[in-house]
């Protein structure tokens, strides 16, 4: 009977195309980590300017660091290398397709006394849409290579969603070789190291403002721990709390000026908020054992923290408005230095394995925990790039302590320090604007 | 003297004698009948158990079981004592047969031997899918190196009467299948960039070209569904299907083979 009905279902396909036509079938594509290719052409320009040639691998850099979208070989082009003609209202789609290229950049730039200007257009050749068409951005000359990054982080955004965080810094502590440990300042990509703080002091665990333009960071130049406050652009050194109990570390709030700061206050540590003045102070924990280490909730509304109140120490999260606190770790005797990744998604910590630190990624329910760094050396300090997708953070894998990012499904380790020194407290910046 | 000689004439005319005679040879023939039909019984007796065995071998069942099977059919078989000796043979047959395996008796049938013309093939044995998705694999493999995608799409799509409904493995189709989903898979960048799956509809001509994309089932994040149809356009062509067919694809991020 059964073959009987599928013989005349089959007759029924033959002899009608249309239902045959009608037919559909379902196909499922399991995907695999790989990046966009885009051809890239070399922006308009002074042809004879290095400018255009730096230009061009800085934004291409750029967009290699988010290892989401990559760069066509210009080798492999069909059309021209440089932009010709950015007024055009088209462009042969069908030529880039036909090399691989989802999408394109064209642009031109220009040098102006000291300044530069540029513009450029994004398209999706497969679609042979415009996906973007940006005016002029300006910046100096020295700040050509952000610059770049800056229009590389755009246009990231515009094939995945999220803009990219190679024109983003990140701050972190480096003893430089020496016994004081002072404030230092890099780019996403490890370039343009300087130093921020320079008080022969020992200076910790920076945290930038939403803006980008602040850090908080813990000094000991006057003796005691203290909190401090570094424009961008000024001499640091503005104390945020004027009380004498001992602060030990700052962390700025994602939506508004407040910080939890870590206090002692008559021998017992707590996590206290205050205003980004230094006033208002609020306790937001309130045991005998010690609370430290605060991370908050991309949405401000909940925290995560550390505390031995079950006799070691593991994360815990504290939800603000209902003031209930969740132990998170469970397994593990030490689990330490929460971070809260900005997606919300996750909670990166340093977990004790052996005499080292892995870290992990936990859930903010904490159902569900997935390694993301276990050398068999110490991984401690994770930082979260402002997009969700790295993480920055200090190991000691060559010797001395230094600091790797991280693609945050595991992949792409690259060390950003030169081992001049040993550096920790990572802390990756918001996007600059 | 004289009356203890009785000629032989004289006897055989006596009455007693020849009632005396009967009664001998019957008795005679009755033990020789005896002495023959004893023999007969064991005969029967041990022919009827190699041919249990036999079928009871024939079929593959756990060896375990097997062994009690005959016993209760030998212990059986003397039972029905009537007289005829062949009849009892025959209900000791059915009794051992009846039990487990009805069904491997009837495969001894191919018979191999019965080479008689015979353009049907009375069984079709059941051909391979990996065989036949090979086969097809080469085809298409041919067809590409020619790089002749078959300019004759009503043909192609006539072929294979492949009802390809739920439920049915269609070969065929199952091959082709896994080539589009090698294809954009090959072209599709979003797995780093969906958390959820965008499914897309299309239709397929029979040269593989695609028409009327459209996301079906948004992943949420815009992003991640442009990716999907990227990857579609990227792939159009398609390998040519076996018809004109209409698809539903699915892009899973995560990647489970």
């Amino acid at each position: 009977m059964i073959r009987l009905s599928l013989s005349a279902w089959a007759l029924v396909l033959v002899l009608c195309p249309s239902a045959a036509r009608a037919q559909r079938v379902r196909i499922d594509v399991n995907g695999v980590q790989k990046p966009i290719p885009v051809a890239v052409q070399r922006f308009a320009g002074d042809n004879a300017s290095p400018t255009i040639d730096d230009f061009y691998g800085s934004l291409v850099a750029g967009l290699e660091y988010s290892s989401l979208v990559m760069h066509v070989s210009p080798d492999a082009f069909v059309e021209p290398r440089q932009t010709k003609d950015f007024e055009a209202p088209g462009v042969p789609c069908e030529n880039w397709k036909a090399i691989g290229a989802e999408g394109l950049v064209q642009g031109e730039l220009h040098e102006l006394q000291s300044k530069l200007q540029v513009r450029y257009r994004v398209w999706d050749t497969t679609r042979c849409r415009l996906l973007g068409d940006v005016g002029f951005r300006e910046r100096d000359r020295a700040e050509l290579p952000t610059l770049a990054h800056l229009v590389a982080d755009d246009i990231v955004q515009r094939f995945t969603g999220r803009r990219g965080v190679s024109s983003t810094e990140i701050a972190y502590v480096s003893d430089n070789g020496r016994k004081n440990k002072e404030i230092w300042l890099m780019g996403a990509d490890g370039s343009n190291k300087r130093r921020l703080t320079n008080n022969g002091s020992i200076n910790l665990f920076p945290s930038w403002s939403p803006d980008a333009n602040t850090l908080v960071y813990t000094s000991f130049k006057g003796g005691l721990s203290e909190l401090y406050l570094l424009f961008r652009g000024t001499r640091p050194g503005l104390k945020l709390i004027q009380t004498r109990d001992e602060k030990f570390r700052g962390v700025w709030a994602p939506n508004d000026g407040t910080i939890a700061t870590v206090i002692s206050r008559q021998g017992n540590t707590d996590i206290y908020t205050v205003s980004s003045d230094g006033k208002n102070p609020r306790r937001l924990t309130d045991d005998r054992s010690i609370e430290s280490s605060p991370s908050w909730s991309p949405d401000g509304k909940k925290m995560a923290f550390v505390s031995d109140r079950t006799g070691s120490p593991q994360i815990f999260v504290k939800d603000l408005s209902s003031g209930e606190e969740k132990r998170l770790t469970y397994s593990g005797d030490y689990n330490a230095s929460p971070a809260w990744s900005p997606t919300g998604e996750w909670i990166a910590y340093a977990a004790q394995a052996g005499n080292d630190f892995d870290i992990y990624l936990i859930t903010p329910d904490g159902s569900y925990t997935q390694p993301l760094v276990t050398d068999p050396r110490s991984d401690e300090d994770p930082a979260w790039s402002p997009d969700g997708r790295k993480v920055a953070f200090s190991s000691n894998r060559r010797g001395r302590k230094e600091i790797y990012r991280i693609d945050v499904n595991g992949e792409n380790t690259v060390l950003l320090t030169d081992g001049s020194g040993n550096c920790t407290n990572p802390a990756w910046s918001p996007w600059l604007e | 003297m004289s009356s203890f000689y009785v000629p032989a004439e004289s006897l055989l005319q006596s009455r007693k004698f020849r009632r005396l005679l009967v009664i001998s040879l019957v008795g005679h023939i009755s033990v020789y009948a005896a002495l023959v039909l004893r023999p007969f019984h064991h005969e029967t007796r041990f022919t009827a158990s190699p041919v249990m065995v036999d079928l009871v071998a024939a079929p593959k069942l756990p060896p375990a079981p097997k062994p009690p099977a005959p016993k209760p059919a030998v212990k059986e078989a003397p039972k029905p004592e009537p007289a005829p000796p062949p009849p009892p043979l025959k209900p000791v047959v059915k009794e051992i047969v009846i039990p487990k395996e009805p069904q491997p008796l009837a495969k001894p049938k191919p018979k191999p031997v019965e080479a008689p013309p015979a353009p049907k093939k009375p069984e079709p044995p059941p051909p391979s899918a990996e065989e036949l998705m090979a086969k097809i694999n080469e085809k298409v493999e041919a067809q590409e190196a020619a790089k002749a995608p078959n300019p004759n799409p009503t043909e192609e799509a006539n072929t294979p009467p492949l009802p390809g409904g739920a439920g049915v493995f269609d070969p065929v189709m199952a091959a082709w299948q896994a080539r589009v989903s090698a294809v954009v898979r090959s072209h599709w960048s979003g797995a780093s960039i969906c958390q959820a799956t965008p499914k897309f509809d299309v239709d397929v001509d029979a040269g593989g070209h695609l028409s009327n994309i459209e996301l079906s089932e948004s992943s949420g994040d815009k992003s991640c569904d442009e990716t999907g149809e990227r990857a579609l356009r990227m792939s159009n062509p398609l390998p040519p299907p076996p018809r004109a067919i209409s698809l539903t694809l699915n892009l899973n991020p995560k990647d489970n083979e």
